[in-house]
């Protein structure tokens, strides 16, 4: 998926039609921890935002899930090529948090605003 | 009888590539999983289907791929390059089942879009089980607006009752509709769905009822319904979702 990835933030570039001004148009689509926040029309500038307490509760919400998605493939992965696994474990564990911090400050950057 | 074999054909070729969109709406995340993850794995756990055609653009195929690995979708036994309109699309899908149509294993054929990941089970079975029975048969739900028509300078020439608005999975059997295509190319007929190329060829078609929940994820309206809708369909949805929406313009 061709998106950009910015202090937490996912933002990808899509064709949708816009119901403000009637047209097939690209539209920017913010999404958090990949829960839909911001969606904005680039010829109207109509823009939908998700409610800051309605985001924070599905991140909440969906982060167990995320997390044992994560060990199933980590384990599918450790079972396949287990010492390609553990050469990279020490890396995508720093790596991981980092994406998790930059997160979690997304979202609070998001609320706080 | 032995049991008929149902395949799926869906389509994913689309995506507003005309405007050079970097993305195909269909791999972006509703409630957390691709357009894409959803509506295959809506095919993968239904029992009446056997086996799945995805049709996609060239340059979407490892997106696709990659997808279909990630979920373990098992069903999805082909990925195809679509053409340049839906209809074409349909085309080549159904030609990736050509041998399996012909020596009768595959019996019946959905056609779907991938943009409605939202397709009900049993709305799945009960418009397999009409074409089964009549050879042709759409999903459609009522049309709850008044719907007219009108002339290029914008008169309303018509307004008519009992109209459907017509969804997917649409379902046919195999030979016909695979025919019915092969004629239409030889005449250069291209039509709006595959229902419309069956008719042409003579075939009735019936209509099954639908589901209101089986969106087309076509505006950004549509994309944050979806998201409603995962949201319910994950059984966390609550008072707060009501809320859940602020629109800034």
């Amino acid at each position: 998926m061709s998106e950009l990835i910015s202090h937490g933030v996912t933002v990808v570039g899509v064709v949708l039609d816009c119901p403000n001004c009637g047209q097939e148009t690209r539209h920017e689509v913010h999404y958090v921890a990949g829960l839909l926040h911001r969606m904005e029309c680039e010829t109207c500038g109509h823009r939908w935002d998700v409610s800051h307490r309605w985001l924070r509760q599905r991140y909440l919400l969906s982060f167990p899930g995320r997390v044992a998605a994560k060990q199933v493939k980590l384990a599918r992965e450790a079972r396949s090529r287990p010492l390609a696994f553990m050469r990279s474990l020490p890396r995508r564990t720093i790596r991981k948090m980092l994406h998790l911090a930059g997160e979690v400050g997304a979202l609070a950057g998001i609320i706080d605003k | 009888m032995g049991k008929r074999r149902v395949a799926a054909v869906v389509l994913a070729a689309g995506g507003g590539r005309r405007m050079a969109s970097p993305t195909n709406k269909v791999f972006l995340p509703v409630g957390g999983k691709s357009i894409l993850g959803r509506t295959l794995e809506t095919f993968e756990h239904d029992p009446i289907v056997d086996t799945v055609v995805l049709v996609c653009a060239e340059v979407d195929r490892a997106a696709c791929a990659t997808v279909v690995d990630e979920a373990r979708l098992r069903k999805v036994r082909k990925i195809v390059t679509g053409g340049s309109s839906r209809h074409e699309s349909e085309f080549y899908g159904l030609l990736a089942l050509e041998d399996e149509i012909a020596d009768g294993t595959i019996e019946t054929v959905l056609v779907h879009d991938a943009v409605r990941p939202f397709a009900t089970p049993d709305r799945i079975e009960a418009v397999t089980a009409e074409a089964q029975r009549t050879g042709a048969a759409i999903l459609a739900i009522p049309a709850n607006e008044h719907i007219v028509s009108a002339d290029p300078s914008g008169e309303v020439v018509n307004g008519e009752d009992n109209l459907w608005v017509a969804q997917t999975p649409q379902a046919f059997d195999a030979k016909l509709v695979l025919d019915a295509h092969r004629r239409a190319a030889a005449e250069g007929f291209v039509g709006t769905d595959t229902s419309a190329v069956v008719e042409r060829a003579g075939h009735p078609v019936s209509v099954v009822a639908g589901h209101a929940r089986n969106i087309k994820i076509t505006t950004s309206d549509d994309l944050l319904r979806a998201e409603l809708i995962a949201e319910q369909l994950s059984g966390r949805a609550d008072a707060v979702s009501l809320g859940a929406l602020t629109p800034r313009v």
